[in-house]
């Protein structure tokens, strides 16, 4: 087993891997350098707990970077973390987090979501659906992470991508697994989040807490009514945007 | 790494002019002789650089701000035991091992800093596999854990018995035999069996007679863990879990510190890391209030490694003898020390560590338990270029018991009969 990466390793290891990605597109040596590199921080990376399934009581470990949105956990084209990491009955992950500026330098494009928890109605209007709320520190960021659990697989329902990823990880039974891509919509996204827990569909853990007690109560819910872009956000290069951003931006001003 | 006797240590700690800490002094005494000391100096000067300790390891030697005597049982037959010398300074922290060893000597290694003694001991931990966190967190006086850890041994001395002669695995145990046990095994230096290994660390709170034992096991089922059967106890479901899981250990660490708190007074606390096929668990030990045990992870681990190994405070000067001779940090606890014993909170094992704030207890010279054949452990032999000069038959060394009527005139320093000069301050005497 490999130790969990220590903050001035991981910056050298990141460092390193910043320096070599813009030539590993044509230089196959750093091509592998850069893979190398790339396994070593997900092999050192956190597995921290996530949620607990409202069903089974189990605990969703998951990997995730607590240092900061530098990390590549966050590349979204090639988020380093392992394939399988849901428990059978976590059907998706999905997150936000609230950016406190100034948001790091790094020359991979980020999508972490908003900057509020939300939930997805169409997933949790689903008799057989749960949500699980939590979060967690992401360097100076706050990070909120937001879990659907189902008993069984669901058929016909959609679910999200992987947070921070473009897509997600799906298994079919025991002779299927593989990426699949879908869509973020993100006006079905609903941050009003009191109704959800009021219908116990919502269950949260309140920040701190180690034996992950799942609450079902608005009172002392801390979750309500943050602050926070109501948008996916979108990092790279120091700099962070929304597609109404982009929307808005002057056509002359270098935005990528 | 680097093999020294500790009047080699000593006679460079003089001969440098270093400033030693009250945590030395169970590594090596003062050294009186100055011109001893100059020819000690001269022979360590002319080591080649990686054959000898910098100043600065010197320093840490002489002055550590934290020492932590740490016992590692690999399976049940191999252990590893070393001493964690830590200091703080303005440029971060320094930090060396050593490992006392049969002869007396100690063997130095330099290490990177508290950080990697960490993940040194958490690689260890780790092994293969991620453990299991069992859900599991129970708080225990000294009394409970040392009869918990005397019936595990008894059932798993039981269970070898019962697996040789072909008969059934004994459910129940009575207070009489946990007693016995206690009795006879928790001074027998054997630390393949949990209870003598723990037994520097529980000290006087091992159950003695019937009645303690009855006692202990009486509030271990009041916690859950056991239940009363017949005329004895037999283990509840958690019970069984955390007896079997204790029984399948691969490590056992255990961490014994002492160090200055924010205050300045010193302070001590224990705890112990086991991992086992599964769960990793802490054991933790404050020297006053109740011990905890909860199953933990990886990172939990790493963050009270680095709190045991880390000195907030620099520990206070050794004091010089005085007639009557003091021991080293025997004082008082300072007011409102001894009534601060904030328990370790079994929730958040990570926070705010209280090893620090745990009461001044008088830590006994911190020493190697007795070498157990086959457990001491056998590092590569350092054969020094040079034979380090051989330590003088005078002046006395240790020093003479101190006589009321012949102490230096100066610092008080006890003289043997007939000194014209302090050793210590070199001040005439006649």
């Amino acid at each position: 087993m490999t130790l969990p990466f220590r903050p001035e390793r991981r910056r050298v290891l990141l460092d390193e891997a910043f320096r070599l990605m813009p030539l590993a597109l044509e230089d196959e040596a750093a091509g592998a350098q850069l893979a190398a590199l790339s396994r070593e921080y997900e092999a050192g990376l956190h597995r921290l707990e996530f949620a607990r399934c409202p069903f089974t009581g189990w605990v969703q470990k998951h990997t995730f970077d607590p240092y900061g949105l530098d990390g590549l956990w966050w590349n979204l084209r090639a988020p380093a973390r392992p394939l399988r990491e849901r428990i059978p009955t976590c059907q998706a992950i999905t997150g936000a987090v609230f950016i406190q500026p100034p948001v790091e330098n790094f020359p991979f494009l980020a999508r972490p979501g908003p900057g509020a928890p939300f939930v997805i109605p169409r997933l949790l209007e689903h008799p057989q659906v749960q949500a699980v709320l939590s979060t967690l520190a992401c360097g100076r960021h706050q990070a909120f992470c937001i879990a659907y659990f189902a008993p069984d697989e669901l058929d016909g329902v959609e679910w999200p991508n992987d947070w921070g990823a473009n897509e997600r990880w799906a298994e079919g039974g025991a002779s299927y697994g593989g990426w699949t891509e879908a869509p973020d919509f993100e006006d079905e996204w609903d941050f009003d989040l009191a109704p959800w827990i009021q219908r116990g569909k919502l269950l949260w853990i309140a920040p701190g807490d180690r034996n992950l007690t799942l609450q079902n109560s608005l009172q002392g819910c801390p979750f309500l009514n943050l602050p926070g872009t109501r948008s996916m956000q979108y990092a790279q290069d120091g700099r962070v945007w929304t597609a109404a951003d982009i929307l808005a931006m002057n056509p002359e001003e270098d935005f990528s | 790494m680097i093999r020294l006797q500790p009047y080699v240590a000593a006679a460079l700690v003089r001969h440098y002019g270093l400033r030693r800490s009250a945590l030395s002094s169970g590594l090596f005494e003062d050294m009186q002789d100055p011109a001893y000391a100059a020819q000690i100096g001269a022979w360590h000067e002319s080591l080649p650089a990686d054959h000898r300790l910098s100043t600065e390891q010197l320093a840490t030697l002489a002055a550590p701000d934290l020492l932590a005597d740490v016992r590692i049982l690999h399976g049940l037959d191999s252990l590893t035991h070393f001493l964690v010398l830590a200091r703080c300074g303005a440029n971060g922290h320094s930090c060396l091992l050593a490992g006392p060893q049969k002869d007396g000597e100690l063997e130095l290694k330099p290490a990177s800093g508290p950080d990697a003694v960490s993940d040194m001991i958490l690689l260890m931990l780790a092994a293969s596999g991620d453990p299991s966190e069992p859900e599991m967190n129970v708080r225990l006086t000294h009394a409970e854990l040392a009869a918990l850890l005397a019936w595990i041994d008894l059932d798993h001395r039981a269970a070898f018995v019962a697996r040789i002669a072909h008969e059934p695995r004994p459910e129940s145990f009575t207070a009489e035999a946990l007693a016995e046990y206690c009795q006879k095994e928790a001074g027998v230096p054997d630390p393949r069996w949990l209870l003598p290994f723990f037994a520097p660390l529980l000290g006087a709170s091992i159950p003695a007679t019937a009645q303690q034992a009855a006692s202990a096991l009486q509030a271990l089922a009041r916690r859950g863990l056991a239940e009363p059967r017949g005329a004895g106890f037999a283990w509840t479901l958690p019970g069984q879990f955390l007896s079997e899981s204790f029984q399948r250990r691969f490590v056992l660490a255990a961490i014994d510190t002492a160090a200055a708190g924010p205050n300045g007074a010193l302070g001590r606390h224990s705890a112990c890391l086991l991992r086992s096929d599964q769960p990793l668990w802490f054991i933790d030990i404050p020297p006053d209030g109740e011990a905890a045990l909860a199953g933990i992870n990886i990172l939990d681990a790493r963050k009270i490694l680095d709190t045991l190994f880390t000195p907030v405070a620099a520990a206070p000067e050794l004091r010089k003898p005085q007639p009557p001779p003091a021991p080293a940090y025997a004082a008082a606890p300072p007011p409102g020390y001894a009534t601060a014993p904030p328990a370790y909170p079994p929730a958040q094992p990570y926070a705010a560590h209280p090893s620090y704030a745990a009461p001044a207890t008088p830590r006994p010279a911190p020493s190697s338990p007795p070498p157990v054949p086959g457990f001491a452990p056998q590092p590569a032999p350092y054969t020094a270029p040079r034979a380090a000069p051989q330590h003088p038959a005078q002046p006395q060394y240790p020093p003479q018991a101190p006589q009321a009527q012949n102490v230096c005139r100066n610092c008080r320093q006890p003289l043997p009969a007939g000194a014209v000069f302090c050793g210590l301050c070199g001040t005439r005497q006649s």
